[in-house]
C-alpha cells in the first residue's frame, strides 16, 4: 500500500512539474498560452530537458545514479527559478484550473472524470504481458539494479557487446529508473500506475484543449467530445489501434506516441493552421517534435511526416515561404536521430567498453 | 501487425469490425462539404500528400525497409480518426436544444461504437490484481525461492515460457538461459532441422516449457553450454527424476512450478 501511496503522489508531482516546466518556458521566451496548453508544453519541455541531460551520459556509458543526481539538480534549478521568476505566473496556472473546474461544474464534469479515471484503473489492472513487456521494463528494472544505462540487455539481463540505438536514443526509460530510484518502488509499478496513468490524462487534456480550439472555447462542448472519444476508445479493440495502446499499453512509450505526441502534434497543427505567424504555434510545435523521439522512437518518422504533410497543406494554401523554413527546423531534431538510426541500421556501432 | 502485404490491408486489420473508418470518412467528406473554403483546400492537400508520402506501398516499402513494414500502422496513428468523429458527434448531440433529442443522439452513437466484439469492457477484462505489482503470484514465488537459495549475484535460469516473460519484471538480478529470439521462433516441441544457430536453447526450451525428458544428453550439454543455474519448469511435468540425472536437485515448489538448483 505504501508503494502504491508513492506512485500516487509521484503521478501529482509530475503533474506539478509539468506545470512548472511549462510556465518556465513561457516567462523565458514571452509566450502567452491558456493554462491547459501551458501544461502540455510542460510536458514536452521537461521530457526534451531530460533527454537532453540523459543522453550523452548514456552515449557515454556513465553509471546511472550520475543521471539521478544530475537530473536532481537540474530540475531543482528548474523549480527555483520558475518559483522566483514566475511566481505570479504559476499561482494564475494553479487558479486557471481551478477556475475552469468551477465553471463547469456539474454532471457533464464528473461524467467525464468518472469516465478517464476508470480508464486509467483499466488500464492500471489489466495484466497484459508481452515480449515488449519484458523489454522496456526489464530495462528499467536492469538500469536500477546494475545502475548501467543499456549495458545490459533489459530484456534477459546479459551484458550488450554494444549499444542499442534502438532503444539508447530515446531516454523515456531512464526517466521512469530515475523515478524508481527516487521512490524506492519497483520498474513494474511505476510504469503500470506511473506513467500509464499520465500518459491517460495527457491525451484528456489535449483532447480537452483541442476541443476547446474546435468550439471556439466552449468549455463544455470540449468536456462533452473527451468523454466521447473516451468512450469511443473502450469499444476500439483492434490489434495495435491507439485505443489499444491506451487502454492496455499506455505505460509504453509507444502508447505515449499515439495517444500523446501524435494527438499533442496534431493540436499544434490545428493551431498553425489558424494562424500561422503566432509564435505561441510554433513553439508548441518546435517542443513536440524536439521531445517526440525523447519520449518514443516510434515518433521517428511520424511525426516529421505529421509536420512536413501539414505545413506542406498551408503552404499550398498561403503561399508563404517562411512556414517551409520554420518546418525545416522544427524538424531538424528528428532528422538528427534519424541519421543516426540509419546509420546504426547500417552497422555503425557504439561498442561498450 | 505482422501479416500485412500493403496499405489497404493495414487499414483493414487497423480497423478491424469496427465502424469508425467508415465513420471517420463520412466525417471528412462533412468537413469538405461544408467547411470553409481554405479549411477545404487545406483538407485536399492534406489529404493527397499524405497518399503521396506516407499512405501507399511504395512508401510502405521503402520506410519498412528500416523500421519494419510490420510496424506501418503506426502511421495511422496520425489520423485524427477519433477526436475528428467526436467532434462530429458533438455538434450534432449538442446543437440538439431539447434533452431527449440530446439524450436519443447521444445514445444513437454509443450503441454505434460500443459493445460488441470490439469493447475492451468484457467478463475478463473487468479484474483485481492478485499484487500491487500485477504479476502473478505463482512467479513472485518462484522469484523468492530463487532469491533465498542463490550463491551468485545474478544466476542464470531457464523459465518455462509464462515464467520467463515475468520472472525479471520482479526480480531483475535473475538472467534469461534462452533468449526472446529462441522463445519467439523455436517455441515447440519439434526437431532441431529449422533451430539454427537456436539449437541449444532449443533443446531448453524442450524442458522448460514442453517437458520433454527424451534428450537427457542433448539437454545436460545445452545446460552446461548455457551455464544455467537453475531450471524452473511446470511441477505437472514431473521433472524431478529427469533433471535429477543432469545434476539438478530440487530447491522448492511454487503453486504451479518447480525449481531446481545446479549441484555441481
Amino acid at each position: 500500500m505504501a508503494q502504491l501511496a508513492r506512485c500516487m503522489l509521484i503521478i501529482v508531482l509530475l503533474g506539478i512539474e509539468f506545470g512548472i516546466f511549462g510556465t518556465g518556458f513561457c516567462k523565458i521566451f514571452r509566450l502567452r498560452l491558456s493554462a491547459c496548453e501551458k501544461t502540455l508544453l510542460g510536458f514536452f519541455v521537461y521530457f526534451g530537458l531530460f533527454q537532453t541531460a540523459a543522453l550523452p551520459m548514456i552515449l557515454l556509458q556513465r553509471p546511472f545514479h550520475e543521471l539521478v543526481w544530475l537530473w536532481i539538480a537540474l530540475a531543482a534549478a528548474v523549480n527555483l527559478f520558475v518559483l522566483f521568476a514566475a511566481g505570479r505566473e504559476l499561482i494564475r496556472l494553479l487558479r486557471g484550473f481551478f477556475a475552469a473546474a468551477w465553471r463547469m461544474k456539474g454532471l457533464l464534469l464528473a461524467a467525464v472524470i468518472f469516465l478517464v479515471l476508470f480508464v486509467c484503473w483499466f488500464q492500471g489492472t489489466q495484466q497484459y504481458m508481452g515480449w515488449d513487456t519484458t523489454d522496456y521494463i526489464g530495462t528499467v528494472n536492469t538500469t536500477v539494479y546494475t545502475d548501467t544505462m543499456y549495458i545490459y540487455e533489459g530484456n534477459s539481463g546479459v551484458q550488450a557487446e554494444f549499444l542499442n540505438l534502438r532503444y539508447a536514443l530515446s531516454a523515456f526509460y531512464m526517466h521512469s529508473a530515475f523515478l524508481c530510484s527516487v521512490a524506492g518502488v519497483g520498474g513494474m509499478m511505476i510504469q503500470k500506475y506511473v506513467l500509464g496513468t499520465v500518459c491517460i490524462l495527457m491525451h484528456a487534456l489535449i483532447l480537452f484543449t483541442m476541443g476547446k480550439r474546435l468550439f471556439t472555447k466552449d468549455e463544455k462542448k470540449a468536456l462533452f467530445m473527451t468523454g466521447l472519444v473516451f468512450v469511443m476508445h473502450l469499444g476500439f479493440q483492434t490489434m495495435y489501434s491507439a485505443s489499444d495502446f491506451l487502454l492496455i499499453r499506455a505505460y509504453e512509450a509507444k502508447g505515449f506516441c499515439a495517444n500523446v505526441v501524435i494527438p499533442a502534434m496534431f493540436y499544434a497543427i490545428l493551431c498553425f493552421w489558424e494562424q500561422q505567424e503566432k509564435r505561441e504555434h510554433w513553439a508548441l510545435l518546435f517542443a513536440v517534435s524536439f521531445s517526440s523521439v525523447p519520449i518514443s522512437m516510434s515518433s521517428l518518422v511520424i511525426v516529421p511526416a505529421l509536420l512536413v504533410i501539414a505545413v506542406l497543406a498551408q503552404w499550398f494554401t498561403k503561399r508563404n515561404w517562411k512556414i517551409l523554413w520554420r518546418c525545416f527546423w522544427c524538424a531538424v531534431p528528428n532528422g538528427v536521430y534519424l541519421i543516426i538510426y540509419f546509420l546504426y541500421t547500417k552497422g555503425f556501432q557504439i561498442m561498450i567498453k | 501487425m505482422y501479416d500485412v502485404e500493403n496499405i489497404l490491408q493495414t487499414f483493414q486489420k487497423y480497423g478491424g469490425i469496427t465502424m469508425f473508418l467508415p465513420a471517420f470518412w463520412v466525417c471528412v467528406i462533412y468537413v469538405f462539404c461544408y467547411g470553409k473554403e481554405s479549411g477545404r483546400k487545406r483538407l485536399l492537400f492534406a489529404f493527397l500528400l499524405s497518399i503521396l508520402f506516407v499512405f501507399n506501398d511504395l512508401s510502405m516499402k521503402l520506410v519498412g525497409k528500416m523500421t519494419g513494414e510490420g510496424t506501418y500502422y503506426r502511421f495511422i496513428w496520425a489520423i485524427p480518426i477519433l477526436p475528428l468523429i467526436a467532434w462530429a458527434g458533438t455538434k450534432v448531440v449538442m446543437e440538439r436544444e431539447k434533452r431527449w433529442e440530446k439524450a436519443v443522439v447521444f445514445a444513437l452513437i454509443f450503441c454505434l461504437f460500443w459493445g460488441g466484439k470490439s469493447s475492451f469492457i468484457t467478463e475478463g477484462s473487468i479484474r483485481v490484481p492478485e499484487n500491487p505489482y500485477n504479476l502473478s503470484s505463482d512467479v513472485i514465488q518462484v522469484c523468492d525461492i530463487i532469491d533465498k537459495d542463490k550463491k551468485t549475484e545474478s544466476p542464470v535460469v531457464i523459465f518455462d515460457y509464462g515464467c520467463q516473460l515475468e520472472a525479471r519484471l520482479y526480480d531483475p538480478s535473475l538472467v534469461w538461459g534462452i533468449s526472446r529470439r529462441a522463445y519467439q521462433f523455436h517455441n515447440d516441441a519439434e526437431g532441431y532441422e529449422h533451430a539454427g544457430r537456436y539449437k541449444t536453447e532449443k533443446a531448453l526450451i524442450h524442458a522448460a516449457n514442453f517437458g520433454v525428458k527424451s534428450e537427457p544428453e542433448r539437454f545436460a550439454k545445452a545446460l552446461k553450454k548455457k551455464k544455467v543455474d537453475y531450471v524452473v519448469t511446470l511441477t505437472e511435468y514431473e521433472m524431478d527424476d529427469y533433471l535429477e540425472g543432469t545434476g539438478y536437485r530440487l530447491v522448492g515448489r511454487s503453486d504451479f512450478r518447480s525449481v531446481y538448483v545446479r549441484t555441481e
